[in-house]
């Protein structure tokens, strides 16, 4: 009998036990990857967020927006993350590992495993990944909160329960009745974190435990950030966390771009509200986050050819050249363009 | 099965007006396993007394939709009311203030322990009456009415016009979280004057108590006729200092600064 784990990346080197298929680790290798990242999984963003946008699914655009976006800086940092992540726990490493599983789920439209942001891939990727596995197979998990669920109802096979009592499991429906003794769990440490399967009652009495329960649990935060893996880390920092500002350019006669420019239908937050408009971005292939411009600043970048001078650049695109220079400084503050 | 339960008055904002007890009980808590709780803003000033003291932060409480401010002061008075006495914790519950001033939940854990033979210890703290009061001239001889500008403008709380009267929580237009709006604060402020210039001619001198925050929290004092008392907005947690109309305390004047600079 093969088991299958959960494609949820476990940390270090340790390989999956004799007759254990470890998804997470196929996820980490085959996915988790900036070739993915900046090729496929980019090129199917794009398609899915014009599809959405032509069907009006506004919110849906915005977080494909956004993953489209961070696919650049993501890219630039997953291979080194998942190399740390293959060395051991490194909360940095899982930040940038949870935006690119994020980012790839957008891409396919996956769906979600229970906590954290892995992705429950499509029937099609769970054949190529188990296909030498042989058909004799259950999923080995804990539950719903590590996807183990979700997992062997995709593949239609039993689900071989491994209790993790670092997670308190409750459905949301004896959230109230079971209130007391979740707390005590939580406060005495005998679980690190709580995940409510199924849906919580609606009212008071509910929200009340559900808000005592995760304020107790010392590792929430962590764990609905990553699910299991968030527990495993120290600190367990998110995405904007482990980004900043590009650094500032050298300012000169002549500059050239530093970063890749788009024109796009908005920023994430109003494209979700359906507010369509056009935004320039400053896409950064490092540890930066995308800056949102005026339009002319993206065109002013794409004429920084490294060759001529600003105010013949100006020229160029029949613009005032005292706004050139004011642009063209601005966008070398943002580390956007350099000094040739 | 043991466990005990302290509430623990941090005083109004600066780490000078905690108390020794206060203070040692904080610095005794870092090593000691007890489990403290409170609200976010309690953070700094512990942080300032006993550095690394984990806080069980209590925000939650007023984010929770469908939850109104007594529902949710009630349960958590059960809550740390069970944490120690049926789990067995050393709890303490952090509060700025005194925890015998405007605390609702302070109140209902004490008669929660009342009720149950719970032990309590209290550990005072500098209340902001004290501090407020240095910017007036009163000693207490002639009497004090002691409301919440919510019991005047919206709970029909008519005040004495013989006696001075100090009205807390001045910009708390609504029950809700957004409270901290500080400028919608006029809409209380617009109340409260129409509610008072029932009693007191408009050019009556009020006078606004408030601090000055961060990092010094001096004590603030801006004095307006009644009748423009809702021109400008305040801090939720400013104060209003009514003169009585005659009498020992009619004093209107504003004492200067107590910093001694």
């Amino acid at each position: 009998m093969i088991r299958v784990r959960p494609p949820v990346p476990r940390p270090g080197r340790a390989e999956a036990p004799e007759g254990v298929v470890d998804l997470g680790a196929r996820l980490l290798e085959g996915e988790l990857r900036g070739g993915v990242l900046s090729g496929p999984a980019r090129e199917m963003l794009r398609d899915r967020l014009q599809d959405a946008i032509e069907h009006r699914q506004y919110p849906l655009a915005g977080r494909l927006l956004e993953a489209w976006i961070d696919s650049w800086a993501a890219a630039a940092l997953v291979d080194e993350a998942a190399a740390r992540w293959r060395a051991g726990a490194d909360g940095r490493a899982l930040a940038v590992l949870g935006r690119a599983a994020e980012i790839l789920r957008l891409a396919h439209g996956w769906g979600r495993l229970g906590a954290g942001p892995w992705p429950l891939p499509d029937r099609a990727w769970l054949d190529a990944a188990l296909g030498e596995a042989g058909a004799a197979r259950a999923v080995t998990g804990a539950g719903t909160w590590d996807g183990a669920e979700a997992l062997a109802a995709a593949l239609g096979v039993e689900l071989d329960r491994a209790p993790d009592p670092r997670v308190l499991e409750v459905p949301g429906r004896e959230v109230a009745r079971r209130r007391a003794g979740i707390g005590r769990a939580l406060a005495r440490g005998e679980a690190l974190a709580v995940f409510f399967s199924g849906p919580i009652p609606d009212g008071p009495e509910a929200r009340l435990a559900v808000g005592e329960a995760r304020m107790e649990a010392r590792r929430q935060e962590a764990f609905d950030r990553y699910g299991l893996p968030g527990l495993l880390v120290e600190e367990a920092p998110t995405w904007r966390e482990v980004l900043g500002p590009a650094p500032a350019g050298r300012e000169g006669p002549v500059l050239a771009a530093t970063c890749e420019t788009a024109l796009l239908p908005g920023t994430p937050a109003r494209l979700a509200r359906g507010d369509l408009d056009t935004v320039g971005w400053l896409l950064f292939a490092g540890p930066h986050p995308a800056v949102a411009v005026h339009p002319a600043a993206v065109h002013l970048l794409r004429a920084l050819d490294g060759t001529a001078e600003l105010d013949a650049v100006a020229g160029r695109l029949g613009a005032p050249p005292a706004e050139v220079r004011e642009v063209a400084r601005q966008l070398v503050a943002l580390g956007a363009a350099t000094a040739v | 099965m043991g466990g005990s339960l302290t509430i623990v008055g941090l005083g109004p904002a600066r780490p000078e007006h905690v108390t020794l007890e206060a203070r040692e009980r904080l610095l005794a808590a870092r090593t000691d396993g007890s489990r403290c709780y409170g609200l976010a803003h309690v953070r700094e000033i512990v942080e300032a007394l006993a550095p690394g003291l984990e806080i069980r932060a209590l925000d939650y409480l007023y984010a929770l939709p469908g939850v109104d401010r007594p529902t949710a002061y009630a349960d958590l008075a059960r809550m740390l009311v069970r944490r120690a006495f049926e789990d067995g914790f050393d709890v303490l519950y952090l509060v700025a203030g005194s925890p015998l001033y405007v605390n609702d939940a302070v109140l209902l854990v004490r008669k929660l322990c009342a009720r149950h033979g719970h032990p309590l210890r209290l550990i005072h703290g500098l209340s902001f009456v004290d501090l407020v009061l240095d910017r007036v001239f009163w000693t207490g001889h002639h009497g004090l009415q002691l409301y919440s500008a919510w019991n005047v403008a919206r709970d029909g709380t008519a005040l004495a016009t013989d006696a001075p009267a100090l009205l807390f929580q001045l910009g708390e237009f609504s029950r809700g979280a957004d409270a901290l709006d500080e400028a919608r604060s006029v809409v209380m402020l617009a109340e409260l004057r129409d509610r008072l210039a029932e009693r007191y001619p408009p050019d009556h001198p009020v006078t606004v108590l408030y601090s000055s925050g961060r990092p010094d929290y001096r004590s603030l004092a801006r004095q307006v006729p009644l009748a423009r008392l809702a021109d400008e907005p305040v801090p939720v947690y400013s104060n209003l200092w009514v003169p009585a109309l005659s009498g020992p305390d009619a004093d209107p004047a504003v004492a200067p600064p107590s910093e001694g600079r």
